[in-house]
């Protein structure tokens, strides 16, 4: 893994933008990854996690 | 002990994990990106202050995924407003980079952000304790709780005139119908200021969305950081290119702030609206004192800047590489500083300025650092209380339907 942010570094060095292309894939590939997970291991905890009565609805025009 | 390849910065991988996760559990919050906290936090742990911004933006681009998506799934997330904003955000960034560029070449940029810094935050800290006293005042007047305060005159007086200038979009969250232009004037104001702060907009956006807008709390910070999606990747694009992002740093802080941003969204079920704008006041509060006592450090840099830069620019260190020098906390930065004022220019009073310089620089880092503590353990705490909360209540329905 180490080796994989290295050489991202190197390229920073040689090829700027492919660099900036990497760090945008890494950082949303890792984030939707690190989403899923913690999707998965909160919704084990049995907590309710979707949508619910909002202490603003009735202000929301409509009502 | 971890090496950074782009900095040369050396420093342990758990400051790092544990600053992404506070940062996660206060953005998840309320919204706020890393600007106020990440930035200084990694610049006390010595990295330079341009790399530091740098994989803060990388960081945001990756966290604002996971808070996003669990604020989508509470129903706290406006796609439309977000997607109109960021046309005008971009446009604004780009304005206000150019701003901040006209003012460092006449020399005043570093005052100029810092004044307009404290006035916004300052601004911002009364806008919402002023809303939070006045949901208690409402609540002892009528004895009815006041979980949000939904627009004001002027929200309602933009959402009045504007909505029938074409194009117009309903918006299913807020069921409110709205002119694409004032999405795009919310996101060019926001942007400008982003672009001549240097910072992800976050602590401008949820305020101007409240208060421009009109949208209940919830929905301002679910759809802002909807929007740090793009705009973080944008930026973390962009510091890719120039070569500052230290990417480890950056996975890193993101594995800590993914498990906090869990929390902090989270927690926002289990309060009002109204208690997001106090904690959001507070947070102002913090960096507001962070700011003024980086102020307080810049007029002590000002005795010695140019002179040391002078010195830098005879052994051929200039640019970028210079102002790192000169505006270095770090060990090795000092121990070049040292060798610059003490040994070439002989000037101990350069000396004991920039001495005073790292103190207040120093000050202000732990100011937002032991606020961000403060903030993620009472945000902790309300998210525990919460789920005991809904547990014993579905317990007592349980055990209420079994009698029955």
């Amino acid at each position: 893994m180490y080796e994989y942010f290295e050489w991202v570094a190197g390229l920073a060095k040689t090829n700027r933008l492919m660099s900036g292309f990497l760090v945008v894939l890494t950082m949303s590939g890792m984030g939707t990854i690190l989403a899923l997970i913690a999707d998965i291991i909160i919704r084990m905890t049995g907590i309710n996690l979707g949508n619910y009565k909002k202490e603003f609805d009735d202000q929301l025009p409509g009502n | 002990m971890l090496y950074m390849p782009l900095s040369g910065v050396e420093m342990a991988w758990w400051p790092l994990l544990v600053i992404g996760f506070s940062v996660g559990v206060v953005g998840g919050y309320f919204g706020l990106g890393g600007a106020w906290l990440v930035t200084p936090a990694l610049n006390i742990f010595g990295f330079p202050m341009v790399y530091a911004v740098a994989t803060d933006m990388a960081h945001v681009a990756g966290k604002s995924i996971v808070s996003s998506f669990r604020h989508w799934k509470f129903g706290h997330v406006s796609a439309s407003i977000a997607f109109f904003m960021l046309i005008g955000t971009f446009s604004g960034v780009e304005v206000g980079a150019q701003s901040l560029m006209w003012l460092n070449k006449k020399g005043l940029a570093g005052p100029v952000v810092r004044y307009i810094y404290m006035a916004i935050l300052l601004g911002m800290f009364w806008l919402m304790l002023k809303d939070y006293l006045k949901a208690r005042r409402i609540e002892k007047e009528t004895g009815q709780a006041v979980g949000d305060i939904v627009g004001n005159k002027l929200s309602r007086w933009i959402t009045e005139n504007l909505k029938d200038i074409p194009p117009v979009f309903h918006c299913k969250v807020t069921r409110m119908r709205l002119s694409l232009w004032s999405c795009v004037f919310v996101g060019i104001v926001c942007g400008y200021v982003a672009g001549i702060l240097g910072i992800g907009g976050g602590l401008l956006r949820v305020p101007a969305l409240i208060y421009i807008l009109g949208l209940p709390t919830k929905i301002a910070v679910g759809t802002d950081l909807f929007e740090v999606m793009f705009s973080g990747a944008y930026g973390g694009f962009t510091y890719g290119v120039k070569g500052k992002v230290e990417l480890i740093a950056a996975v890193i802080m993101l594995t800590g702030a993914a498990v906090g941003a869990q929390f902090g969204t989270v927690c926002t079920k289990y309060v009002h609206g109204i208690f997001i704008r106090l904690v959001y006041a507070i947070a102002c509060l913090f960096a507001f004192s962070s700011v003024v006592l980086k102020q307080v450090a810049s007029i002590y840099s000002q005795s010695y800047t140019s002179g040391v830069k002078a010195l830098l620019k005879a052994d051929g260190i200039t640019g970028d590489k210079a102002n790192i020098i000169t505006g270095s906390i770090t060990p090795n930065g000092m121990e070049t500083m040292r060798h610059y004022i003490l040994d070439v220019a002989k000037k101990p009073e350069w000396w004991a300025d920039y001495q005073m310089n790292i103190l207040y620089t120093n000050i202000g880092g732990a100011v937002v650092l032991i606020g961000a503590c403060g903030l993620t353990a009472c945000i902790l705490y309300l998210l525990f209380q919460g789920i005991a909360k809904e547990r014993r209540e579905l317990r007592e329905a349980q055990s209420k339907a079994a009698g029955v």
